[in-house]
């Protein structure tokens, strides 16, 4: 059935989710495999990217990034993310419709069948993956490590969340530790991808004018090879309100200090009162009718961007913003000022039509690029139940004031962390 | 009754419209059929590298730098219910950017579009700035302009085209400086916005779930008669030569960020898209995913995967880029400049530039699902004089030796230099 969500569990630990339609250029087609968040991070998180290098039929990169040029530009791309206490990684292939091929070639099925070689057939021998294929991918990881800290924003941000969840599982960096990292081994990849193939939860995914039924037919004759299959996911602890307020410090040599902001929000687990929590964070700084544009960037010009944003499968709240560094205490007493105003009844009728016509808008534009569309089975990838953008636009349009209000009620400050800019403003000059 | 022109692409299955309008307009609609959302971006012919005003037979009048963002930021302004305001009551996502050459005011919206595309058309025709407003957006600028000093990636540009242009505007950052823009008045505004913002030097684009019929009638009732006003975009007169070969900044990075650049110079205002396409294959052959050097660079550990390239061009300027992250920038730098001089030598491989070719029109087929690119790349074609299909056409006509022509003009060492952003430790 074209153009519809369709979510299929076909076997224990498989999950199926397609959405067929021709009216777009390109498919996407994706593999999501989740494991909990625990142990040596760093032995899955480089695997996506491992896979992605080489296969047994292309052993080097050389090869396979000219067999992707053949198939008019296809996009084998690795990634991996945190979603709640749980990791997930993740292969995908774009490319573009059967339709455009010059020669008429099955470009889909040559797609399909690269994607269940990179992950099914890497290139390894005597239990371990190729060495200097595995020097690179380390090095390269590390480098992300270390470019990371160069965007200062999300160094910021991630620097609060690390404070605020010192002594949670989600403290632990997506991407491993330097020193987990600089320690992995062929042999432990190698063993640590057989794991993934027999422990991680699958979501495979289907966007686009695509052959669902065909694709899972060929993911299922290399699936179904491997043997002893025991899934285990994580659970995601969620702590519903802070008790004291933490507040970490980092000066550095720049221009703008960047603020961030780490609350808890009442949710005694992921996602609960979703609908509830999204409309109270876009209202507190979600869209330019939020409180936090509308007052801490046009009323005080302290800043050009203070944006709220919620983590619903870890039940946190982060307002990040830039500021001069003398302003970040008047910054920040604006910003509660502007929550304990919600708190006290501060939230209008009118406030909250403009956020669920927003967000109806925006959530009903998911349906209009494949990237989107693939993204929202992405986003839900480690939950049990799937919920569609009309479900969820359901869901915020019957939220009232007063839930808003409640919401806000719940909300406890838990850290704050500054990352201080002492630079002197002298940039290269002629 | 204004005509409407089909573009049609027999190719891609697709058809957009032109329509100039009787007001002066130029219209450009992409229906969509079977999607959800609407996108609209009205642009104008006016960006940061427009540092002086000039009326055709008048005389030219210096800008501070800064001015045409500084305009953009203020547009949204009225008497009474700003357009952010406006847009929250209908649902639509609403935004607006400045460029090096344009400026662009966009929504997005799966309903109200007629009331949405309204509300465009009133705010961009009716000015509303005050010294107290102007005052007030010097702070949030200013902000914005310090953010982007932390932001190694942007930093590093910057001090290249500093290092590569003498004189042209595109040396300066977009938003201006925190002194430049110190000099904008309310009065100042509206004398760009009267010759600028005139409807002859803009256009309208919209793709998604509309008809040509509907965005006209909308049109019709919306938008007011403009008077032409002949703005022109004086040569900067730009020399060949560069200002020098190495551009050096301390900063809190802790690897290395570079970018090098060669200039190339201009007998056209603006590059065909034949160049563009050519140049895009040219730089895949030397340093893209499927070259040795790419591979090469890697195994070494000289460069990571955020190395890339693009060819930086707009009207007056044009340089080939190359950028990335990398402990010894030298390095990177003489061998890109060893793997040019090579191909140089050798010529394009046949089969590579055909295996490139097919992968660059991929790339492009899968350009054309996202209305946002799609509305933004009608404006910006028509604002360049160039047709928005005529790259897919052409992939198929681009041969070894057009490559091995252009190859002999670009890519020149003596106008390169290398821009480097290192941490305090790192000093080169």
């Amino acid at each position: 059935m074209k153009n519809t969500f369709l979510v299929k569990t076909v076997e224990e630990g498989l999950r199926v989710c397609s959405y067929e339609t021709d009216r777009f250029k390109t498919g996407i087609l994706s593999v999501n495999m989740v494991l909990p968040l625990k142990g040596n991070i760093a032995e899955k998180s480089l695997l996506p990217s491992l896979l992605c290098a080489s296969c047994k039929e292309y052993p080097d990169l050389l090869s396979l990034n000219r067999k992707l040029a053949e198939l008019y530009g296809a996009e084998l791309s690795p990634s991996v993310a945190k979603h709640g206490e749980n990791l997930v990684l993740r292969i995908s292939m774009t490319q573009i419709c059967d339709r455009f091929a010059l020669d008429g070639e099955s470009l889909s099925t040559e797609c399909a069948k690269l994607l269940c070689k990179a992950l099914f057939e890497p290139n390894v021998s005597d239990g371990a993956f190729d060495g200097p294929t595995v020097e690179r991918e380390k090095r390269l990881m590390l480098d992300r490590l270390e470019a990371f800290k160069n965007n200062k924003r999300s160094y910021a941000l991630k620097k609060m969340v690390d404070l605020m969840c010192a002594d949670e599982a989600y403290s632990l960096s997506s991407l491993g530790s330097e020193e987990d990292i600089r320690a992995l081994t062929p042999e432990q990849l190698y063993a640590s991808w057989q794991d993934l193939l027999k422990t991680a939860f699958v979501q495979l995914q289907v966007v686009g004018d695509l052959n669902t039924e065909a694709i899972t037919d060929l993911f299922r004759q290399y699936f179904d090879r491997v043997e002893g299959r025991s899934v285990r996911k994580g659970e995601t602890t969620v702590i519903p309100f802070a008790k004291t307020v933490k507040r970490g410090l980092e000066e550095q040599d720049i221009q703008q200090s960047k603020l961030v902001l780490g609350f808890r929000c009442g949710m005694q687990e992921p996602f609960e009162n979703y609908a509830k929590v999204r409309t109270f964070v876009d209202l507190f700084g979600g869209g330019t009718y939020s409180r936090l544009f509308m007052n801490v960037r046009e009323k005080q010009s302290l800043c050009y961007y203070c944006a709220a944003r919620l983590m619903g499968s870890k039940g946190i709240i982060t307002v990040q913003s830039g500021v001069e560094t003398e302003n970040a205490e008047k910054t920040e007493t604006e910003i509660l000022k502007q929550l304990a105003e919600m708190k006290a009844g501060g939230v209008t009728e009118e406030d909250l039509q403009k956020s669920h016509k927003s967000m109806e808008d925006d959530f009903l534009s998911v349906f209009d690029t494949p990237e989107e569309l693939d993204g929202w089975f992405y986003s839900q990838v480690a939950d049990d139940e799937f919920q569609t953008p009309e479900e969820l636009v359901a869901e915020l349009k019957a939220v009232t004031r007063q839930d808003v209000i409640d919401m806000a009620n719940n909300v406890t400050l838990d850290t704050v962390f500054l990352l201080k800019g002492t630079g002197t403003g002298d940039g290269e000059e002629d | 009754m204004a005509k409407i022109i089909p573009h049609e692409n027999a190719l891609l299955g697709d058809t957009y419209y032109e329509v100039l309008h009787d007001t002066g307009l130029t219209i450009l609609v992409y229906p969509k059929p079977g999607y959800s959302t609407s996108y609209a971006v009205i642009g104008t012919n006016y960006g940061s590298i427009d540092d002086a005003l000039k009326v055709r037979g008048g005389e030219e009048e210096q800008l501070p730098w800064g001015t045409a963002h500084f305009l953009e930021h203020k547009l949204f302004e009225s008497e009474e219910l700003d357009a952010f305001e406006r847009f929250a009551e209908t649902g639509a996502s609403a935004n607006a950017y400045t460029s090096f050459d344009r400026t662009c005011y966009l929504f997005s919206c799966s309903s109200h579009f007629k009331e949405n595309l309204e509300i465009l058309l009133d705010f961009v025709q009716h000015p509303y700035f005050t010294e107290a407003t102007v005052q007030k957006e010097q702070g949030i600028i200013g902000q914005e302009i310090r953010m982007y000093l932390d932001d190694p990636g942007w930093q590093v540009l910057f001090n290249l085209l500093k290092a590569l242009y003498v004189g042209h505007p595109v040396r300066v950052d977009i938003a201006g400086t925190e002194e430049s823009i110190s000099h904008i008045t309310a009065d100042l505004l509206y004398r760009c916005y009267e010759n600028f913002y005139n409807l002859h030097n803009m256009a309208l684009a919209v793709a998604g779930n509309v008809t040509v019929e509907e965005v006209l009638a909308i049109c019709d009732s919306s938008l007011r008669e403009d008077p032409e006003v002949f703005v022109e975009r004086p040569d900067k007169g730009e020399p060949k030569e560069i200002v020098r070969p190495v551009a050096d900044q301390e900063f809190a990075v802790t690897i290395p960020t570079f970018a090098l650049g060669f200039k190339e110079t201009h007998d056209t205002p603006i590059r065909s898209t034949k160049e563009r396409l050519l140049t895009d294959i040219l730089m895949d052959i030397i340093g893209g995913e499927t070259s040795a050097l790419y591979e090469r660079l890697l195994r070494e550990g000289l460069i990571d995967t955020g190395f890339g390239y693009e060819y930086f061009t707009g009207p007056g300027y044009a340089t080939v880029i190359f950028e990335g992250r990398s402990r010894d920038p030298e390095a990177v730098a003489e061998a890109i400049k060893e793997e040019i001089r090579v191909l140089r030598r050798d010529g394009v491989d046949p089969a590579e530039f055909n295996r490139l070719r097919k992968m660059n029109y991929g790339k492009a087929v899968m350009s054309y699902n996202d209305i946002d690119g799609l509305a933004n790349g009608l404006v910006g074609a028509y604002l360049n004089g160039a047709e928005l299909f005529e790259e897919l056409d052409l992939y198929r006509e681009l041969t070894v030796e057009d490559a091995n022509e252009q190859l002999a003009r670009q890519f020149l060492e003596e106008y390169s230099a290398l821009s480097v952003v290192h941490g305090p430790s790192q000093a080169v």
